[in-house]
């Protein structure tokens, strides 16, 4: 039931473009009831929790998926905000002509990640996780006729799949030390403590989560990732995919918790992080890049929360990750709804639309609640359980806890500009007169924002038993209420709301000028733009010095590149070479026949002809004849298959070159003698090289011979009396089928090539 | 070009070679041929044709694009060699039909013809195109 509801969902993708026509107004309610059915399919366990779906057996894969704990926890977050998202894309796409394409990518990348997260075979997990970067990267750039959007998508494509390399390697290497690919026994298996390639995994496994979690160093491609549109940036970029880093690392925690270093770098990355986004925030004023770089600081916390290592912070981080999924996501919706209703994405220009826009205030004011840790919100739930979980953890306590309250200030901060400070105030003018979205696109993010607030008030019910589950060893796990009584982690969130103050009161006294200055200054994304340049130069120098266009000089280097391999073969058999030759003369083949003598002359006539003729279509023309009088070899030697082919294709070569003459400048003798010596040395090396090596070969079988095997069973395995073509289309049919499948790609690009030629039309099509 | 005696060559010439590339593709299992050597011949009767009375008329008597042939040969090939996994049996297994045709003998069909069929219209296609587009190209030189 698993692997179908992931294969339905990725159907519908493939399905969206032809249906979303045909249903008209009623094909984002249908199309959201797709991950609607199988979050419920989950909560009441319908579906299964285990499920396997053979692929490559031969190669012993199995897609296994199973939904417990963590991969539950995430899929029906997925499903969910899933759910919203699909719905909410019929609003905010409503009359666009890319809607289909839209909700095709929508439901690829929702399949994806549903696939990554409920995956228990590594490998499968790794296919998902490079199909999520991918549909990200087509998501991201969205709106393809925008330069910036191509960049930032380019940009997330490289940082997230090359971090996707470091974790194959990684989880090769795993699946190496405990020899399994199941990710479950992988992380029960016994590691002796001392496998010397464990920090290596475990290095390769952080750089590929970092990557995908926009953890520093690699932070910057998150914000660059807000061109998306909302939608995408709600559902990829703040509560699924950029999570999934944090999911893998969660899941593998166990593994690595005998490292050393394992714990300390990831509450060292995961705490720079959290306080870089937090910083960068505070300083946005743009609607998407604010709650972007505050969802890299939550990411930050998440990591850290895992890197602390305690049953208590990983329970800690399960409940943070549905409380931020909940309000990040409402926040980014909202967001759009503005931009969309408004056309305005500077909150600076914003302000006391809660007259115009009553139901987006509300929903904007409850999911801000949450995200600033008011009580009775489950953002509160899961910033009391953090900072409880942290005064006690073991090592480092009180500096995670500074960027934990820092953090959280900057939460309180963002959650002001985002969800008060548009909407209340004195009404300032918009170029759109600005009102209510339709039902698609308010139902959505009010239904998460009010879900949130529920999940605070009784958090016993709706936050508790997701998150316990997803804890990998949930012996005891602390009780979670909305209410603890006055004490310590009550006072740092007070702590925490006061610093939000101040920071507000600050930007408010001071409209902080231009961001960018602070980005560039933020290192990392320099590097990236370095070695893109470093890259392009190296290609273009490289491509101007071997793409030089000059044909003649093509043929020498390849022709010289096959002499230096194949000379070290023939001097090694160079001392049988003459029992080679005595062999071939006694076994009568060297007999040579009056006609044989004939051809053999004609041959060379033929070569003369044509090195020494004066037009080009006489050379073409002889050069074709010493191909007929190959073909008549073979026939000779009763190959007639061979013979056929040669001499179409002779036919045909002789047709093309002859074709090409009026693209060629005049046939005139331009080479100094030196080049032509060069030339005759070459051409008779290669002859005699290739000679020398067809006796080797012919006397180098070290097996028996497969014709006897082919001779026998061509007519009863295969029907068929011709050997030759019952192995082209039966026994080797699968080289066949690559050889059309090259010849058809070479033609597709002489086509191509050729409708580029200059002095053409442009719109004929030959 | 405008020469009579090719024209009048080609009038006769094409059918027989056309004939003939289906009888070296039908032929191809028991004698010398077959779907590579048929499809090549076949090309050639519109190379032929081509050259005798323009790119125009070859491009109507062949009717469909070449990219279409080439793409349907491919597809073809493709599914012929996938057939036997739809039976449960390794991708590529040859799968035959046998019949008694009364008063011939016995007439065995199988996913291998069919894979030289796709081969057949793949070269045919392969020709056509890459030549087309060649003499395409000349002209619109010429003509410039």
């Amino acid at each position: 039931m698993l692997s179908l509801s992931v294969g339905i969902i990725f159907i519908t993708g493939l399905a969206a473009p032809y249906l979303l026509p045909r249903l008209g107004r009623a094909a984002p309610w249908l199309f959201s009831l797709i991950p609607l059915g199988i979050l419920a399919g989950l909560l009441t366990h319908i579906i299964g929790s285990v499920s396997t779906f053979p692929w490559v057996e031969s190669l012993g894969l199995t897609i296994l998926f199973r939904a417990e704990g963590l991969s539950y926890l995430f899929a029906v977050l997925i499903t969910g905000i899933g759910a919203v998202v699909t719905l909410y894309s019929g609003g905010y796409f409503h009359g666009d002509s890319r809607a289909g394409r839209w909700f095709c990518f929508l439901f690829l990348f929702m399949g994806s990640m549903l696939g990554l997260v409920l995956s228990d075979n590594v490998f499968s997990l790794f296919v998902f996780w490079e199909l999520t970067s991918i549909t990200s990267f087509l998501l991201i750039g969205f709106d393809h006729h925008r330069p910036e959007a191509r960049a930032a998508a380019l940009q997330s494509l490289l940082v997230t799949a090359g971090g996707g390399l470091s974790l194959l390697a990684g989880l090769v290497l795993l699946a190496l030390i405990t020899h399994t690919t199941d990710l479950g026994a992988m992380v029960a298996a016994e590691i002796p403590n001392d496998s010397p390639l464990l920090p290596w995994v475990a290095a390769l496994i952080l750089i590929g989560a970092a990557t995908k979690s926009a953890q520093i160093p690699f932070q910057f491609w998150l914000p660059n990732a807000m061109t998306a549109p909302t939608p995408a940036s709600a559902f990829l970029h703040s509560s699924t995919m950029v999570k999934a880093g944090v999911f893998l690392l969660f899941r593998l925690q166990p593994l690595f918790e005998s490292i050393s270093w394992w714990g300390p770098a990831l509450m060292l990355v995961g705490g720079l992080t959290a306080l870089t986004g937090a910083w960068m925030a505070v300083r946005q004023h743009v609607l998407k890049p604010l709650l972007a770089w505050s969802t890299v600081s939550s990411l930050g916390l998440m990591v850290m929360l895992i890197g602390a290592g305690t049953p208590e912070a990983l329970f800690a981080a399960a409940v943070f990750i549905l409380a931020h999924a909940l309000y990040k996501a409402a926040l980014f919706l909202v967001a759009g709804i503005l931009d969309h209703e408004t056309g305005e994405r500077d909150i600076r220009r914003l302000g006391g639309l809660r007259q115009d826009m009553p139901i987006t205030a509300i929903t904007a004011t409850l999911s801000g609640l949450s995200m600033a840790g008011i009580p009775l919100t489950a953002g509160f739930v899961a910033k009391e359980s953090m900072y409880e979980t942290l005064l006690h953890a073991p090592a480092y306590g009180w500096m995670l806890l500074v960027c934990a309250v820092l953090a959280g200030a900057s939460f309180a901060a963002v959650a002001w500009s985002v969800s008060v400070k548009p909407f209340h105030g004195s009404r300032l003018p918009t170029d759109r007169h600005a009102h209510d979205p339709g039902s698609t696109m308010f139902f959505g993010p009010l239904m998460l924002s009010g879900l949130g607030i529920a999940a605070g008030t009784v958090p016993s019910l709706l936050l508790e038993p997701h998150a316990a589950a997803s804890a990998p060893t949930a012996h005891h796990v602390p009780h979670l209420a909305a209410w603890h009584g006055f004490n310590l982690p009550l006072l740092l969130s007070a702590i925490t709301l006061a610093l939000g103050g101040v920071v507000i009161w600050l930007r408010h006294r001071k409209a902080a000028g231009d961001t960018s200055s602070a980005l560039n200054k933020l290192g990392t994304e320099r590097l990236y733009y370095r070695a893109m340049d470093l890259l392009d130069r190296f290609s273009t120098r490289t491509a101007n010095t071997v793409q030089h266009g000059l044909l003649r000089i093509y043929l020498f280097s390849v022709l010289l590149g096959a002499m230096a391999i194949l000379w070290p073969l023939v001097y090694r058999h160079a001392a049988p070479l003459d029992n080679l030759i005595t062999s071939w003369a006694a076994s009568g083949a060297a007999e040579t026949r009056w006609h044989e003598w004939a051809l053999l002359l004609t041959m060379i006539m033929a070569i003369g002809a044509t090195v020494h003729a004066r037009t080009r279509l006489g050379a073409v023309t002889a050069l074709g004849v010493v191909g007929y009088v190959i073909a008549v070899i073979f026939v000779l030697y009763g190959a007639p298959d061979l013979a056929m082919t040669q001499f179409v294709i002779e036919t045909l070569t002789v047709i093309l070159i002859a074709l090409s003459f009026s693209h060629l400048p005049p046939f005139r003798d331009l080479s100094p003698l030196w080049v032509r010596a060069r030339d005759l040395l070459f051409a008779v090396t290669g002859g005699v090289v290739m000679t020398v090596l067809t006796l080797v070969a012919l006397n180098a079988r070290k097996h028996e011979s497969v014709a006897a095997y082919y001779m026998e069973n061509s007519y009863n395995l295969a029907h068929g009396k011709n050997v030759v073509n019952v192995i082209l289309v039966d026994f080797r049919g699968i080289d066949t089928l690559g050889e059309i499948t090259v010849l058809a790609i070479a033609a597709l690009g002489a086509f191509a090539l050729l409708r580029t030629l200059p002095g053409r039309k442009r719109g004929e099509t030959p | 070009m405008n020469s009579v005696i090719l024209r009048t060559g080609t009038v006769y010439l094409r059918p027989l070679l056309l004939i003939f590339s289906v009888f070296l593709l039908l032929g191809g299992h028991n004698q010398p041929g077959g779907g590579f050597t048929g499809g090549l011949v076949a090309g050639l009767a519109f190379v032929l044709e081509a050259l005798a009375f323009g790119l125009d008329q070859a491009r109507r008597t062949l009717r469909v694009h070449p990219l279409t042939l080439v793409g349907c040969g491919l597809l073809l090939s493709a599914m012929s060699a996938f057939f036997s996994t739809l039976l449960g049996k390794p991708f590529m297994t040859g799968t035959w039909w046998v019949w008694h045709v009364p008063g011939w003998g016995e007439l065995a069909v199988g996913t291998p013809f069919f894979f030289d069929l796709g081969v057949y219209f793949d070269v045919l296609g392969v020709t056509c195109l890459i030549i087309f587009s060649l003499l395409n190209a000349g002209e619109a030189e010429g003509k410039t």
